[in-house]
């Protein structure tokens, strides 16, 4: 059956839609979007029914803002790998993927228990964040087939442990940490500079990392879908078998 | 279960909260210093400011008042960096590296094992640039409040009861005091609740009906009383401040009114604050009500381990790099493409902006220019303001062994650079016209006067001329000053000639004026 829907309705709709598109989220108070979309259901159905799939987005609700994400392979609004590469300021792949593994890290320093309903901590020091990858990765680098998985695959965790090896623990002659890359810590708070600017932590004195109230949201509204966490974690396990 | 034992886990958990102070003992760093009296200290630092009406304190400001201890306690003098690794150190101690303490323990009266979690210090806000602000938890003001005896719900009327009897007795500094300290607790029973707030919004199933309504009720209950006694001591403080007017003041009683306008008007400031928490209080019912069919949703939801699922999975796998992109994607703000328009050319343009160094395809007002106008405005007024305060230092200095002088006594005492550095500034001669331009200068600040002149742009020398005072308020002996113009003219060094102005102590005019204000 074809769905009618109001052109005052199909409005409301777009401008929440063009809003959250360009800043992100929605909170309260921001035009009376947020009240529009939680009382009138044939927006809401809009946005969810036809706006979402389309746009290939999802809109995480919260009782206090709306925010919009960006599905796993979105082509209109999402980054590629070259991209986001000029965004980081990594030279090649392999810098890029010691990135993602840095913010995957950073997130298990904060949600690395079974409860999604508080974070574990509420900042972490970039050396501490520095060893939990350090460790993680020597255990990588001890794995009898590591040289069989560096072959199969040009650019993959197994080549990014190299890189992160042959990288100093801390540079005591810089001025600007996070404007280099030629050590551990630099390194990490290059990443944590993009995720400051996503507005998802925040970095005190170059020694301190803070998640803000968004990023928690998102983990908690994005990866505790039953559907979409057993999609990613379908992606990572495709590989091993 | 022996009967001295009933309530035993609470009370457990308030000598919980201790431990983490004793736990700074057994560090390994600075063993030459006692730690627990510094952790303590540093505790104690947040909390005075938290009672100035501060929004928080950081890093530094902790830094710069463990050096300034050490200093005085131990006469060792540490340098700003070091001063800085030492607040890093307690700071990280006093919130256990980001974590909450945990405190396990055996309960005696259930014969269960239980455990709370708590911390002392939590992070107030964050600025631009990595500045985070610091407060109390309400464990950590519990904590310090238990070092003088105040239970939590009681504090506030406690507080009124105090402050009632400091007005009373005329004791008007201690009554500031007291008043400030309730403005820590109304703004502490705003947190009360934005926590409760964020525990919905986290995870609605922790919050049954019957503790919300218990809340609220609670809630309602201490607010009605406190309200009807902030009612009853604003009219004290009315009284009392009419008394006052209706005669004439004696020098000590100037002192107290003065002191008595400051406390009425901190005084509104907590019952405005306390107002608020009344109103946002009701508006927490309605945002319950959608938490909790928030949580029907999220009864569906799956709990995620990042570490062990995620960057385990990825460890053991070694998926290729898309698939980390993806992962990490849906936490990005989403790209924006921008697409040019030929037609755009035929738009209207900013003329004559060619040599102002503005950017191609930039028609609208630029956010970061605007912001370092901003700054560069706010530096130049600093500057300004740092000129003028030498300026009045220069001018009134001979005021203080003198009775009367002029301009060029009070050049006189200044060092054969200062004098060189003051004439060459175009802003002295302006400076010295608004003097004379004023006539009288009272050297009595009256606070009900006082509160009206702000801090201005342009024209500041009324405000800086009060905070004048404010330091040397051992000037308010002498009444008043006046400046005055005389037929004599002053070469100065530089070849300029300026009006060798005359200053005299003389009485406060009648009725007491001051100098001319901005008003609010």
């Amino acid at each position: 059956m074809q769905e009618v829907y109001k052109a005052e309705s199909v409005e409301q709709a777009l401008k929440i839609f063009l809003e959250l598109v360009k800043k992100g989220e929605i909170p309260a108070g921001s035009d009376d979007l947020l009240r529009v979309y939680k009382t009138d259901p044939e927006v809401q159905g809009l946005l969810t029914n036809v706006f979402e799939p389309l746009a290939e987005v999802k809109i995480l609700e919260t009782p206090d803002r709306l925010f919009l994400s960006p599905n796993t392979d979105n082509k209109v609004f999402g980054y590629t790998n070259e991209q986001l590469r000029q965004r980081l300021k990594f030279d090649n792949n392999r810098e890029l993927y010691m990135g993602y593994f840095v913010m995957l890290s950073l997130l298990a320093m904060f949600y690395g228990s079974e409860t999604m309903e508080e974070a574990t901590r509420t900042y972490v020091t970039v050396s501490t964040l520095e060893e939990f990858i350090t460790g993680k990765l020597e255990g990588l680098a001890a794995r009898e087939d590591l040289r069989d998985l560096e072959k199969e695959l040009e650019y993959n965790l197994v080549s990014s442990v190299e890189l992160w090896r042959d990288l100093p623990e801390y540079d005591q002659t810089l001025v600007r940490l996070r404007g280099s890359k030629n050590n551990r810590v630099s390194f990490i708070l290059k990443v944590c500079a993009f995720l400051q600017e996503e507005g998802l932590v925040v970095v005190a004195h170059d020694r301190e990392i803070y998640v803000t109230e968004k990023l928690h949201q998102m983990v908690r509204k994005y990866y505790s879908d039953g559907g979409r966490k057993e999609q990613l974690l379908g992606l990572i396990r495709k590989r091993g078998e | 279960m022996h009967e001295a034992l009933a309530g035993f886990g609470d009370r457990m958990r308030s000598l919980a909260v201790f431990y983490p102070v004793f736990n700074l003992q057994q560090a390994r760093k600075y063993p030459e210093y006692d730690r627990v009296a510094l952790g303590f200290g540093v505790l104690l630092f947040i909390l005075e400011s938290m009672l100035l009406g501060r929004s928080g304190c950081e890093h530094r400001d902790v830094g710069r008042f463990l050096r300034q201890v050490v200093e005085e306690t131990y006469g060792h003098r540490l340098t700003e960096e070091e001063g800085l690794e030492m607040a890093y150190f307690f700071l990280d101690a006093l919130r256990n590296d980001g974590h909450p303490f945990e405190f396990p323990f055996r309960d005696l009266e259930t014969g269960v094992d239980a455990a709370c979690k708590f911390t002392l210090v939590e992070t107030a806000s964050y600025e631009i640039h990595g500045k985070v602000l610091f407060r109390l938890s309400s464990e950590g003001l519990d904590l310090l409040f238990k070092t003088k005896e105040i239970y939590k719900e009681l504090r506030i009327t406690i507080l009124q009861l105090l402050f009632r009897q400091q007005v009373e007795k005329g004791v008007f500094q201690e009554a500031l005091r007291t008043v400030d300290n309730m403005l820590v607790q109304v703004r502490e029973l705003h947190e009360d609740i934005r926590r409760l707030r964020q525990r919905i919004l986290r995870n609605v199933g922790q919050i049954t009906v019957a503790d919300y309504v218990a809340l609220v009720e609670r809630v309602h209950e201490q607010f009605k009383r406190e309200k009807e006694t902030f009612f009853f001591l604003r009219g004290l403080l009315e009284e009392t401040q009419k008394a006052y007017r209706q005669r004439s003041l004696t020098d000590n009683e100037r002192q107290s009114f003065d002191l008595l306008v400051q406390v009425a008007g901190r005084l509104d400031l907590v019952i405005n604050e306390h107002n608020s928490l009344f109103s946002r209080q009701l508006d927490l019912s309605s945002f319950l009500e959608e938490a909790m069919l928030e949580s029907l949703a999220h009864t569906f939801r799956t709990r995620v381990n990042f570490e062990r699922e995620f960057v385990d999975g990825v460890l053991a796998n070694t998926p290729d790099l898309d698939v980390l992109r993806q992962i990490l994607h849906p936490l990005w703000v989403c790209r924006k493409n921008k697409y040019f328009n030929v037609m755009k050319a035929l738009d209207s343009q900013f003329v004559g902006m060619e040599n102002e160094g503005m950017a191609e395809g930039q028609v609208g007002p630029d956010v970061t220019e605007m912001e370092r106008q901003a700054e560069r405005d706010r530096l130049l007024k600093e500057q300004r303001d740092a000129r003028y305060r030498r300026y009045i230092e220069t001018c009134f200095r001979p005021l203080w062994e003198r009775e009367a002088y002029a301009l060029k006594d009070a050049l006189d005492l200044l060092a054969p650079e200062e004098y060189a550095l003051l004439i060459g500034e175009a802003e002295f001669y302006p400076f010295l016209v608004q003097l004379h331009q004023m006539g009288v200068w009272p050297l009595v600040v009256e606070e009900e006067v006082a509160a009206k002149i702000i801090d201005s742009e342009g024209g500041n020398l009324p405000y800086l001329f009060v905070q004048y005072l404010r330091r040397h308020p051992e000037l308010r002996d002498k009444k008043a000053v006046e400046v005055m113009a005389s037929r004599e003219e002053l070469a100065l060094a530089n070849g300029y000639r300026v009006t060798n102005y005359r200053f005299r102590i003389t009485e406060l005019p009648a009725p007491p004026g001051a100098p001319a204000a901005q008003e609010v």
